[in-house]
């Protein structure tokens, strides 16, 4: 990541969500750099999904703050707000592709519907997107008709459709074969690379986010609070808490450099 | 929105030979509405470009989008744009290719030291250009192009991806065929469902079907209980409707008393059944419909059949026996209903006395009436919950599917209803009833 850090992307303060009054996660706060890949890591019911929701206008925090550059989101009229969420992509869990349209139709949409494109244009466009995603068969295809692994490329083609400048990506590569899921992780860091995107993802899946994240934080199902910050080798490899470290330790085996117990030291 | 930019840069470089000249020149003299050139001594720049209004609310980029020279038999192309706010129309690459054609070119070469930032529309624009150049037998040497605009050209295969393979059209004697073959199919599988869900009607009669008490007592609360008030509602508004028309024919033959007579026979045996069985067919039907389409949708009936657990015991029995059983309980609650808006009509505006309006309907309404209204809303019932059960099994899989369920589970119920009725009536005729 070549980024300069003078002014994050993306500042996220004090942040709290809610449903009702369930308290998913308080006080949690982060900064995203711009042309990053950022990780919301945590384990299953931590509020990862629910942190990106109210990151993406979905969901009105109970509390705290979302800033993109100098504006801070929800303090925003809801037309401002609209507005904003159009330079966002937003790939959901499972890729809620529209069934009623075929995949090429799926992302061309959301350029039918808020550029002033020329129907060759838009078709250039999707045919390029689609390309990019590496769909090359099932274009004309209802998402009933593709595989999991074609529908998340479809989502994210639609994501990338207006050229957003964050891309939000909730457990992108969830349902997908390791070699599929692996391919699916370079083509993001292509994408970043590419077209500069800042990339938020919410995942679990360890070894997408040591291979590609950039930064991340850590969300505690327990404490409902963030409690770890930095590189996601970094926090396996240094684990600020033991959540974390259970965390880690579950799926990447790599021994941690944490000091073990002196009692534990003691029983052998 | 157009972006004419004022302040154009210099092209870069100068034309070698007269032909792409005079083809720029051509291009230059016809602009297009999405091009504008400007031509100066041997060199002409090609500004094609249109922006989306950038979310940020930041400067329009400047410049022209890309200019054309020719160096050493080779087209070279500057890119001076930021392509990120920028969108690309296909048929700005029409000069390019006429350029192509008219000239025998070496490769096709980049220039992007002043290129802003990458966009799709770049990745359009180029993708488009290789393949004009791999037709034309020209190289394509993306070497000029900045480094993750190389990395992004990989991605995108340079041959056109195959297309879907075509639909064969039908012939009218294929397609009524089939028609005729997909009608039979929906008849076995109804009268399969039918006789399946009879057989275990029986077998729950006896304690030995699967069924959940819990699914029951819930389907029967929503189809009783929870279509109280509209029923209500609809049926004490035609009762009254019933009253006045009534009203106004009898009058004219001194016969007002027989409002009462016509409100207590129609309700009875007519229009509380019918009216009863729109109002649930509408309300209750296209609700089994989307339920089971929906449950079709996200797998469950899938699940259900893996676990090996009866789809007809655990979702049909439930809802047909729910709807059969409080249809004729509903039938004789709105015809009660229905008599009771007649009833406040002719007393309050038509003068008849509520002693006398009674009489006359315990005279006019008899049991077998009443019994013939019944047995009606109970065949109504079964055929509503029946139909829609099934057009929810036979749905697809997505949104769309669901709400076509729906849709046509309550035209197929009304409809059904209609024809039901019909059958009754020649039946009832038949029989003196």
């Amino acid at each position: 990541m070549s980024s300069a850090r003078s002014q994050p992307k993306i500042r996220v303060r004090d942040l709290s969500v809610s449903y009702a009054t369930q308290v998913i996660q308080h006080d949690v706060s982060f900064d995203v750099e711009e042309g990053s890949i950022f990780a919301v890591m945590g384990p299953s019911g931590s509020g990862k999904s629910t942190i990106l929701r109210a990151m993406t206008g979905l969901l009105r925090p109970s509390a705290g703050t979302v800033c993109y550059g100098d504006l801070d989101y929800w303090s925003l009229t809801d037309a401002r707000r609209d507005q904003i969420g159009r330079g966002f992509g937003v790939l959901f869990q499972g890729g809620a592709l529209w069934s009623s349209l075929s995949a090429a139709e799926n992302v061309a949409l959301p350029l039918q519907m808020f550029t002033p494109l020329t129907v060759p244009s838009i078709d250039a466009l999707v045919q390029v997107k689609l390309s990019l995603v590496g769909l090359q068969s099932g274009r004309d295809g209802k998402p009933s008709t593709l595989s999991g692994g074609m529908r998340q490329r479809v989502a994210l083609a639609r994501a990338l459709a207006l050229d957003p400048q964050i891309l939000f990506l909730d457990e992108p590569s969830a349902g997908l074969d390791p070699p599929s899921a692996k391919r699916f992780d370079d083509l993001i860091r292509d994408l970043r690379d590419g077209f500069g995107v800042t990339v938020v993802m919410v995942s679990h899946e360890l070894s997408s986010l040591f291979d590609i994240c950039d930064d991340g934080v850590f969300l505690d199902a327990d404490r409902k609070t963030a409690t770890g910050h930095g590189a996601p080798l970094a926090l396996r490899d240094h684990p600020p808490d033991p959540g974390v470290q259970a965390f880690m330790m579950r799926a990447a085996p790599t021994p941690p450099s944490v000091a073990p117990t002196g009692e534990a030291n003691g029983a052998r | 929105m157009k972006a004419a930019y004022a302040n154009a840069r210099s092209p870069v470089g100068a034309l070698g030979n007269s032909a792409p000249q005079a083809a720029l020149s051509a291009i230059a003299n016809r602009p297009r509405s999405s091009i504008r050139a400007r031509v100066r001594p041997g060199v002409c720049t090609l500004q094609f470009l249109r922006r989306i209004p950038d979310i940020m609310n930041r400067d329009p980029p400047s410049g022209p989008g890309w200019a054309v020279q020719v160096r050493d038999g080779d087209l070279m192309l500057v890119l001076s744009q930021n392509w990120a706010d920028t969108v690309f129309d296909p048929a700005d690459l029409e000069p390019v290719r006429n350029l192509l054609e008219q000239g025998s070119w070496k490769s096709i070469r980049f220039e992007s030291n002043e290129m802003g930032r990458l966009g799709s529309s770049l990745l359009a624009f180029l993708d488009s250009l290789r393949r004009i150049a791999l037709r034309q037998n020209i190289r394509f040497d993306e070497s000029g192009l900045p480094g993750p605009t190389r990395q992004m050209m990989q991605l995108i295969p340079a041959a056109a991806p195959p297309a879907d393979a075509p639909r064969r059209s039908s012939s009218v004697v294929e397609r009524v065929g089939q028609s005729v073959i997909d009608t039979g199919c929906e008849w076995v599988a109804s009268t399969r469902l039918i006789g399946q869900v009879l057989l275990r009607s029986g077998a729950a009669l006896r304690g030995q079907a699967n069924l959940r008490m819990v699914d029951v007592v819930s389907c029967l609360t929503d189809a009783g209980a929870g279509a109280l008030p509209v029923v209500a509602l609809v049926n004490i508004l035609v009762g009254g409707i019933i009253a006045f028309v009534g009203a106004v024919e009898l009058r004219r033959f001194g016969a007002d008393i027989y409002v009462a007579n016509l409100i207590g026979v129609a309700e009875v045996r007519e229009l509380a059944p019918i009216m009863t069985a729109i109002v649930m067919s509408g309300r209750t039907g296209s609700a089994y419909a989307a339920q089971i389409a929906t449950m079709q949708g996200t797998e469950e009936l899938d699940a259900l059949r893996v676990i090996g657990i009866s789809i007809d015991d655990y979702l049909i029995l439930p809802r047909v026996m729910s709807l059969s059983m409080m249809m004729p309980l509903l039938n004789v609650y709105a015809a009660t209903i229905g008599i009771l808006g007649g009833f406040c009509i002719a007393v309050s505006m038509l003068d008849l006395s509520p002693a006398v309006f009674l009489a006359q309907v315990e005279d006019a309404v008899t049991i077998p009436e009443v019994l013939f209204g019944v047995v009606k809303s109970l065949a109504f019932g079964a055929w509503i919950a029946f139909s829609s059960c099934r057009i929810g099994l036979r749905a697809g899989r997505s949104a769309s599917d669901v709400g076509h369920a729906a849709t046509t589970a309550s035209v197929h119920g009304i409809v059904g209803v209609i024809m039901i009725d019909a059958l009754f009536a020649v039946g009832a005729n038949a029989l003196g009833i």
